[in-house]
């Protein structure tokens, strides 16, 4: 084994010049930085930053990123390359995570984003209000010309007594002018409407809206039925108005959540239906938030419907003042979806 | 033996293919692509678990409080019960999510989180996508199947247990490990990143006692080198005989010319390293690379645009448009 000598110069030690040794040197303190505030973020939110420290933050995050692109060019020192690529993604989800807080963001929802989801479900919301209304119609006259007929679209659950041949008596007294049940008889109502009508829309916008399109507009065609069924016993005794004034003070507000819903679903099936250029999956990636946006409207609105519904109602007592509620959550819900969130609409 | 041997070696394949398959790129705003490992089925489901145990001990303490609370009748306390179940049904998810940047309290038990899927901002709509999609996956046909329960036909329980199992594993299935509010979302759940910085090897000494020829250096490559890290970090090769045996195996493999005191191989292997690395990266400064001992040095081949180490398009808003626009011009 004939082994190489080596010159005493090229055995001498030499002072330690590795670049990425140096590199790692100098950017040492502003990584640990990084990673000390984003652990302090992951704890304990973004109260736990000074205003100093969170507007550090994204720019040391960006000084990562840069050292990351070079270590991974020069360093061949595995740790250190594990180490930032790690901080790196903690990093992105820092500071691109959601930023802002469940109550801000609740805002924010409502001057903006809800009204603007509402807009831009324009077609979609005309095809389910029209699924509705020929509905009423058709109930209406079907029950006009048939009282029989009532039996076999309303349930008896959903009737509760009430029918052709019911006086006008009763449903005067007994329903549309019962005296206000009390606060904790109110309740209850008010949270079985709650759980009763969430599932219920729920589903119907994505559930069915999602699947196919087509069982949301029979299932909004059906409701429109029950409800023109029981306008139309109503109107065989002279009391329609009585009745519009007890339905519409909540159901104005009930039925816009109704048909925004379907049209949620609508506007999703419309886009898997008719994918245009990008994939089904991106179409429903990107209509997602939107249908999103508006059923979570459409929650708020029936909370607030079952409010009315279950108590506010009954509270008042008389025709014109109901109507007038119902014309001003008209013109407020119509209002709102116009003209909110218009500045910087895209 | 060997079959044992081959056996294990199939086992540890199987292992780093597995590991290989849930690793997702995605390319952040700043431009780098990023690697994040998925979260699996297992840890999302019991992520899931943690959480709805968490939200029935929620409903259970809140229903005692206010029972016992406010004296109220039956019927009332159910209101109220019931009432809770919304609230919380419908915003554990979501406070959670948006509060803690991606997490539930049982995602942060299981140290997974949720993220934009195409490397963009997690936004808040996301967030609510994904969760108001979970009402309809899971919640609401847990709740109509119990609601009616016996009242309804057999078929029509049937149906909603089954859409409850498609909707449980479809991320069993899904290649993603998506469930339907990811789909919908644009998001995916990914496991929470965590590295401590260790010291650099290469600092250890101030100065070295060892040094190297390049032809000593030349032996090796980036994987030997790599390896030799590793030895030195493992704390179970501390022990002197292991990195001795190392430390030896490299003095005859690059026809070391000094001699090594036994005492001392850990300060050889260190001095090694140092000058390897010294080498091997100053060669990469220069364009060229040496993958492993069997390799000659060559240059570092350009990345080609679209060219992808795992063959998969990272999911990004640029690749997408990308793509789009070559396949439908």
């Amino acid at each position: 084994m004939t082994e190489p000598t080596l010159s005493q110069a090229e055995l001498a030690p030499k002072p330690l010049t590795l670049r990425s040794a140096v590199f790692r040197k100098s950017r040492e303190k502003s990584w640990e930085k990084l990673d000390k505030l984003i652990t302090q973020l992951d704890r304990r939110g973004l109260k736990a930053l000074s205003a100093q420290e969170a507007m550090e933050l994204p720019l040391l995050y960006q000084s990562a990123v840069s050292s990351l692109a070079l270590a991974r060019h020069i360093s061949l020192d595995q740790s250190l390359r594990a180490y930032l690529e790690s901080l790196v993604l903690r990093g992105y989800i820092a500071v691109y995570g959601p930023r802002q807080s469940f109550e801000e963001i609740l805002g924010s929802f409502f001057a903006r984003d809800f009204p603007r989801a509402v807009r831009r479900l324009k077609w979609p919301i005309l095809i389910a209000a029209l699924a509705l209304i020929s509905g009423l119609l058709t109930g209406f006259f079907q029950v006009l010309a048939d009282p029989a007929a009532f039996h076999h679209l309303v349930s008896e659950d959903l009737a509760g007594g009430r029918g052709p041949n019911s006086s006008p008596q009763f449903l005067l007294e007994e329903v549309i002018f019962a005296p206000w049940p009390g606060f904790e008889k109110s309740f209850i109502v008010f949270a079985s409407y709650l759980f009763e009508h969430n599932s219920f829309v729920t589903f119907l916008a994505f559930g069915l809206g999602f699947a196919l399109g087509a069982p949301t507009v029979v299932i909004l065609f059906q409701n429109g039925q029950i409800l023109g069924a029981m306008l139309a016993i109503h109107w065989s005794k002279d009391i329609a108005l009585e009745f519009i004034g007890w339905v519409a003070i909540h159901g104005v507000t009930e039925l816009t959540a109704v048909v925004l819903a379907g049209a949620a679903g609508l506007g999703v099936a419309e886009r898997i239906f008719f994918p245009g250029e990008r994939s089904r999956l991106e179409n429903l990636a990107r209509e997602g938030p939107t249908a999103v946006a508006a059923m979570v409207g459409v929650i708020f609105m029936l909370l607030l419907a079952g409010l009315i519904e279950g108590g506010f109602r009954q509270l008042v007592g008389s025709t014109p003042l109901r109507l007038f509620f119902a014309g001003l959550s008209l013109f407020g819900w119509l209002y709102y979806f116009l003209f909110f969130g218009r500045e910087d609409d895209a | 033996m060997k079959t044992s041997d081959q056996k294990k070696k199939k086992n540890q394949d199987k292992a780093r293919d597995k590991a290989q398959s849930l690793i997702r790129r995605i390319i952040c705003p700043e431009g780098l692509e990023l690697e994040f490992r998925l979260a699996t089925y297992q840890e999302r489901l019991y992520a899931f678990i943690l959480d709805s145990i968490f939200m029935l001990a929620l409903v259970i303490f809140l229903s005692l409080v206010i029972s016992n609370l406010f004296g109220l009748g039956r019927e009332s306390s159910q209101a109220f019960l019931a009432l809770g179940c919304y609230l919380i049904l419908n915003f554990y998810f979501l406070h959670f999510e948006l509060a803690w940047r991606g997490r539930t309290p049982g995602k942060k038990i299981m140290g997974i989180r949720v993220i934009n899927r195409r490397g963009g901002e997690l936004t808040p709509t996301m967030v609510i996508a994904r969760n108001l999609t979970r009402q309809v996956e899971i919640f609401y046909p847990l709740l109509f199947l119990f609601q009616n329960l016996g009242e309804q036909s057999s078929l029509l329980s049937l149906i909603e247990l089954a859409f409850i199992l498609v909707m449980i594993l479809l991320p069993r299935f899904s290649r993603d490990h998506y469930r339907l509010g990811d789909l919908i979302g644009g998001t995916m759940v990914a496991v929470t990143p965590k590295a401590t910085l260790l010291e650099d090897l290469s600092v250890h000494a101030p100065q070295a006692s060892y040094t190297f020829t390049p032809k000593h250096l030349g032996i090796y490559g980036a994987l030997e080198l790599n390896a030799l890290e590793k030895a030195l970090r493992l704390s179970k090769f501390q022990s002197s005989p292991a990195l001795r045996k190392i430390a030896y195996t490299i003095i005859r493999k690059i026809n070391y010319g000094r001699k090594v005191k036994p005492d001392d191989a850990v300060q050889f292997l260190r001095d090694f390293y140092a000058a390897e690395r010294g080498l091997l990266e100053r060669e990469r400064l220069f364009g060229r690379n040496k993958d492993d001992k069997n390799t000659p040095l060559k240059p570092i081949e350009p990345v080609k645009p679209g060219a992808n180490p795992t063959g998969k398009k990272p999911l990004t808003s640029l690749a997408r448009n990308r793509s789009g626009a070559s396949q439908k011009p």
